[in-house]
């Protein structure tokens, strides 16, 4: 804290002395110091900030310039986790450089806790003296001798292990330099480096015996360089660019402990909790190289046509990890299952190109009409070669599934697919008061293999007007219909190899399957006079998917917004806004085995209603002018979700599950004192409420047991407990303002 | 006679008349920036500072000398006017700010025609008729280094000036950290348009969100089709009232797609919530199937590796 407070004292203090030194060079600083609370540690408060208690750097510029030369410093939150710094130099328009630091925070949790310790990068052990515990409560056949004493054991565990904190940090470098050396040409380089730091909530299995979420780290580093050419000449330009991508995942492979098994078995039959360690491989490293090639030219009737073509290719070729980390599997053939020999390929050799041609002509073919054609083709083959594991696999280190002819070998595949659109658009001035605008769009998919439906087509009309019937006064109305269709359906892509269906003959999954598509959205403006503005906006939509019986059925979103800012005199401003959103969906499924059956088995259908609010108010208010303001906000946040569902042959059974709510009420009164015109004091008061009610992020277990299964570990889980929390959060804030 | 005698003299007059304020108005010449800052001294000091000031002193590369008459016209008249409002040539001085969008924004694509601006013509901005200076103002920029010369503090708080409906969207419990340090609507979208879908800063969705989320890139030795589809098949682009921006909870997101027997078609009402059956608490389906965009474990074709 010292040595933050110091840093920043000196830096304040190094751009006041700047600002008096440089002639000609301008600049600001805003300082001070902040003090906060918050009743329980939630870390939904400091989501995206690293609050300090103390001094703090809320924000710099300093900028300098003498006949083309420039330059300028500038930042917000310096020295805390959430700073951003920015720098430029430049002279006249043959060069400018821009560097930029940034550093994010996405904090996740404050409360989660994990026995599993850590010793190497990615390898999560628990003490050994656990897994014999536990071992010794095993009876032969994997069943528990007293599932109470081990889930208690465990739960002591827990109590006793340190608080892991959930989050990832981001922190990104760019540096671009443009150059403009003479008539015509452009260039520019790009460099970015991204790095991510931390770590995150990660479900592993032993196949539900049992599940365990881990603090899996994140270590990454993304560094992009690309470079751009740009020439004009008379009504044409080109621009071209090459870049690659490169990403690297300091975690490769992710191994934890199993809690009950201290060392690697086989058992013959009913195997289960058999593997001592879990393994599996995270992000693999990859690498983009990419190109795109634009030439856009200016013709009669002030059209333009622009031709866009970029091709880029993903290449993935990290070295596989066994099929299993239990030693004590072996496939067919004798080969041991975490030997790398028994794999097909020791990596996979993974490439994907993806090739975008976008063809665009704009222009003004009458005085009053406005028109774009289009055609985009976007094309992306996958051409990994496929790999089939005729030895058998290990879903979860427990147990090897050999291949059979109820559960064929597995075999990877490639998924490749073609977007084109063709399209028009259309806007007509009828005079000076409206506009119409028309939409006619063609869409086509083709999804070469494997997917269930090889091509669809969707056709697209549209139409709007805008008007302007006051002078202050602005409406807009647009409507489209869209109809997509599939050309066929290939259930036998539900066959799961052997000849049954691994999926209900009459799920039509939503992003592929027929849609009528209906989209409105309307805003208006208007200004009845300098001491009122208002403002208004909609938007309406709804995906009917009618040939589904199975699957999503239908999304339906709706919004609306409204602000009035009102301006009574010179020192008095008053604005307010209110805002509804509501998603509603309904999705049908099937519990049993009626694949070809939508009326047997016993059909169920989920009705999801998200409704969420937006609020706010401010006002400020020169109590003396030109010297001190006072302002005030509120704002009103809230998500409510009501999930309503229904079983007709076991109405019983289908109790909803209960509604959920996020709501926040934040409140700030600040004050301005100008004293001078390069300087001024101020200060800032928030107080925030959080309540939170839901079931998928409340009363999370850190030992998750159904109680009513007689062997718990059968479907176990060990938490973090990533819970979220309702607080209230106070926060002081003082600070200064020195501008030269 | 007499009548069309003194209407002769009237047309004949007005003519005159005509002709000789057209000399006056006739073609107003440069007048060169130094004359400018004699009444706009403010303007012209803030002017030096920025981006357009830098070019009069080292504008080689650009078509025409740089300077006030580059945005403002030939200001000859307007000089001569003498700050003399009812003089016809004070009104010679053009404001782009008062012009037609289109009119004004030719001055600024002169100079503006490549990089960023290279598909301004292809904008849904320039469709609907917006002016440059409708977000850029050039002698009174709040952006704090000028580095943009926006007209207000940010980009994200320029673009939610207009697209109000997006507050909305950032109350949301989940959403993107835009508005931060790291993150603005400009970082995923080019103002002046592009060759991708919303004017996006890549040619494809999927390209746009890899580029941060290089991770879930792949190609991975088992693929979730969605995955490579489109990541909005699954997320929204902006916020959402779900966990990880999703488009809805699980486990009925991925119930959509996915309803064999046995526990990926099972219906997770109260009951099994009561019984904390692992489908449904917690992180649902990815408390087992956390390689859900995609896997390269070679035991991972169900995502559990």
């Amino acid at each position: 804290m010292r040595a933050r407070i110091i840093s920043m004292v000196v830096l304040a203090a190094s751009l006041l002395v700047a600002g008096q030194v440089l002639a000609q060079s301008d600049g600001a600083a805003t300082f001070g110091g902040q003090w906060w609370s918050q009743t329980h540690p939630e870390a939904k408060y400091q989501e995206y900030r690293d609050l300090s208690r103390g001094g703090y750097l809320a924000d710099y510029v300093l900028r300098e310039f003498d006949g083309p030369y420039a330059g300028a410093l500038w930042g917000n939150d310096a020295l805390t986790h959430n700073q951003g710094n920015g720098l430029y130099l430049a002279r006249g328009v043959t060069w400018r450089l821009d560097a930029q630091y940034n550093e994010t925070p996405h904090n996740l949790s404050f409360v989660t806790r994990s026995p599993w310790v850590q010793t190497a990068a990615g390898v999560f052990r628990l003490p050994d003296a656990v897994q014999q515990v536990n071992r010794n409560w095993l009876a032969p056949g994997g069943v528990l001798k007293d599932s109470t004493a081990f889930n208690r054991n465990m739960a002591n565990l827990y109590a006793s292990s340190p608080v892991v904190p959930l989050g990832v940090q981001t922190d990104v470098s760019k540096l671009r330099l443009r150059l403009r050396p003479i008539k015509d040409w452009q260039f520019e380089v790009r460099g970015t480096e991204r790095q991510r730091e931390g770590s995150a909530a990660y479900g592993t299995t032993f196949s539900m015996n049992p599940d365990i979420e881990l603090p899996v780290p994140i270590s990454q580093r993304t560094v992009d360089v690309d470079a751009t050419g740009n020439y004009t000449h008379g009504p044409a330009k080109v621009m071209a660019s090459i870049g690659i991508s490169d990403f690297h995942n300091r975690i490769p492979t992710l191994i934890w402990d199993n809690p009950i098994v201290a060392h690697d078995s086989s058992w013959a039959s009913g195997g289960k909790t058999t593997g001592a360690t879990g393994q599996m491989a995270m992000a693999p490293d990859n690498r983009v190289v990419r190109g795109t090639g634009a030439f856009s030219v200016q013709l009669p009737y002030s059209s333009t046509f622009t031709v866009t073509l970029g091709v880029s290719q993903t290449t993935q070729d990290q070295a596989f990890i066994p099929l299993t980390s239990n030693s004590a599997l072996t496939l067919a053939g004798g080969l041991h299952a975490n030997d790398l020999a028994a794999l097909p390929a020791q990596s996979l050799n993974g490439k994907v190109m993806t090739v975008v041609q976008d063809y665009r002509l704009v222009g003004r073919p009458l005085p009053k009409l406005y028109g774009t054609l289009r055609i985009r083709e976007e094309k992306l083959d996958d051409q990994t070669p496929s790999l089939s594991f005729l030895t058998g696999y290990s879903p979860a280190d427990q147990s090897i599934t050999l291949p059979s002819v109820k559960s064929p070998a597995p075999e990877s595949e490639a998924w490749s697919r073609r977007n084109d659109v063709y399209g028009l658009d259309a806007d007509y001035s009828i005079n000076r008061y409206v506009d119409v605008s028309l939409l006619v769009e063609r869409r086509t998919r083709v999804h070469p293999e494997p997917r269930e439906v090889p091509r669809d087509g969707e056709n697209v009309f549209g139409g709007g007007v805008r008007a302007r019937p006051l002078d202050n006064l602005n409406v807009t109305a647009n409507y489209k219909y869209g109809q997509r269709k599939m050309d066929s359906f290939d259930v036998t892509t539900y066959d799961d190899g052997s000849g049954a269906l691994a999926e209900r003959a009459f799920l039509r999954r939503f992003d592929i399957a027929d849609r009528n598509q209906s989209v409105f959205n309307g805003a208006a403006t208007w200004s009845p006079s300098e001491k009122l503005d208002l403002t208004f906006s909609g938007w309406w939509n709804k995906d009917n998917y009618k040939n589904s019986l199975i699957g999503l059925q239908s999304v339906q979103n709706t919004q609306v917004f409204g602000e009035a800012g009102v301006h009574p005199s010179s020192i008095v401003d008053l604005s307010g806004g209110f805002g509804y959103g509501q998603m509603k969906s309904t999705q049908a499924g099937g519990e049993g085995t009626f694949y070809t059956d939508v009326t047997k088995g016993l059909p169920w259908t989920s009705n999801v209603d998200d409704k969420n609010v937006y609020a706010f108010a401010h006002a400020s208010w020169w109590a003396q002018p030109k010297k001190v303001q006072l302002a005030t906000q509120y704002t009103f946040t809230r998500d409510l979700q009501v999930n309503a569902l229904s079983q007709p042959a076991d109405p019983v059974k289908a109790l909803d599950l209960p509604p959920g709510f996020y709501r926040t009420h934040d409140v700030s009164v600040e004050a301005h004192w100008y004293y001078t015109a390069g300087l001024e004091f101020g200060c800032r008061y928030d107080y925030v409420q959080y309540d939170v009610n839901d079931w998928l992020a409340q009363s999370i277990p850190y030992v998750n047991v159904n109680p009513s299964l007689a062997v718990p570990t059968s479907a176990a889980g060990f938490f973090l407990g990533n819970n979220k929390l309702s607080y209230t959060a106070n926060m002081v804030q003082v600070f200064a303002t020195r501008r030269f | 006679m007499r009548r069309g005698l003194m209407l002769s003299a009237v047309l004949l007059g007005t003519s005159l008349l005509m002709v000789a304020a057209s000399q006056v108005m006739a073609d107003p010449t440069m007048a060169g920036s130094e004359a400018c800052k004699d009444c706009h001294q403010k303007e012209y000091s803030q002017y030096l500072t920025t981006s357009h000031g830098r070019a009069q002193s080292d504008g080689a590369a650009l078509p025409e000398k740089m300077g006030c008459e580059t945005c403002h016209g030939a200001g000859s008249a307007h000089v001569a006017a003498g700050g003399d409002t009812k003089d016809p040539g004070f009104a010679t001085i053009q404001r782009p700010d008062k012009q037609a969008a289109a009119k004004a924004n030719e001055i600024c694509l002169g100079c503006h025609k490549g990089g960023e601006q290279f598909y301004w013509q292809h904008s849904a901005h320039a469709r609907k008729d917006l002016a440059c200076v409708g977000c850029h103002s050039i002698h009174n920029s709040k952006d704090g280094a000028h580095a943009k010369l926006l007209k207000a503090e940010t980009t994200t708080a320029l673009c939610l000036g207009c697209h109000k409906s997006n507050h909305l969207a950032m109350g949301k419990s989940s959403h993107m950290p835009i508005g931060t340090n790291g993150m603005g609507c400009n970082d995923c979208h080019n103002p002046h348009g592009s060759a991708g879908p919303k004017q996006i800063r890549a040619l494809t969705t999927n390209d746009l969100c890899l580029s941060c989320h290089a991770d879930k890139r792949g190609p991975f030795l088992w693929e979730h089709a969605p995955v490579r589809e489109n990541c909005l098949t699954c997320h929204e682009a902006h916020s959402s009232s779900n966990d990880k921006m999703l488009v809805a909870r699980r486990p009925f997101l991925c119930q959509r797609c996915h309803t064999p027997s046995g526990h990926p078609g099972n219906l997770y009402d109260a009951p099994r919530l009561g019984t904390s059956a692992l489908q449904v608490v917690n992180r649902s389906c990815s408390n087992c199937h956390s390689q859900i965009h995609g896997s390269n474990s070679p035991s991972g074709k169900t995502f559990l590796r």
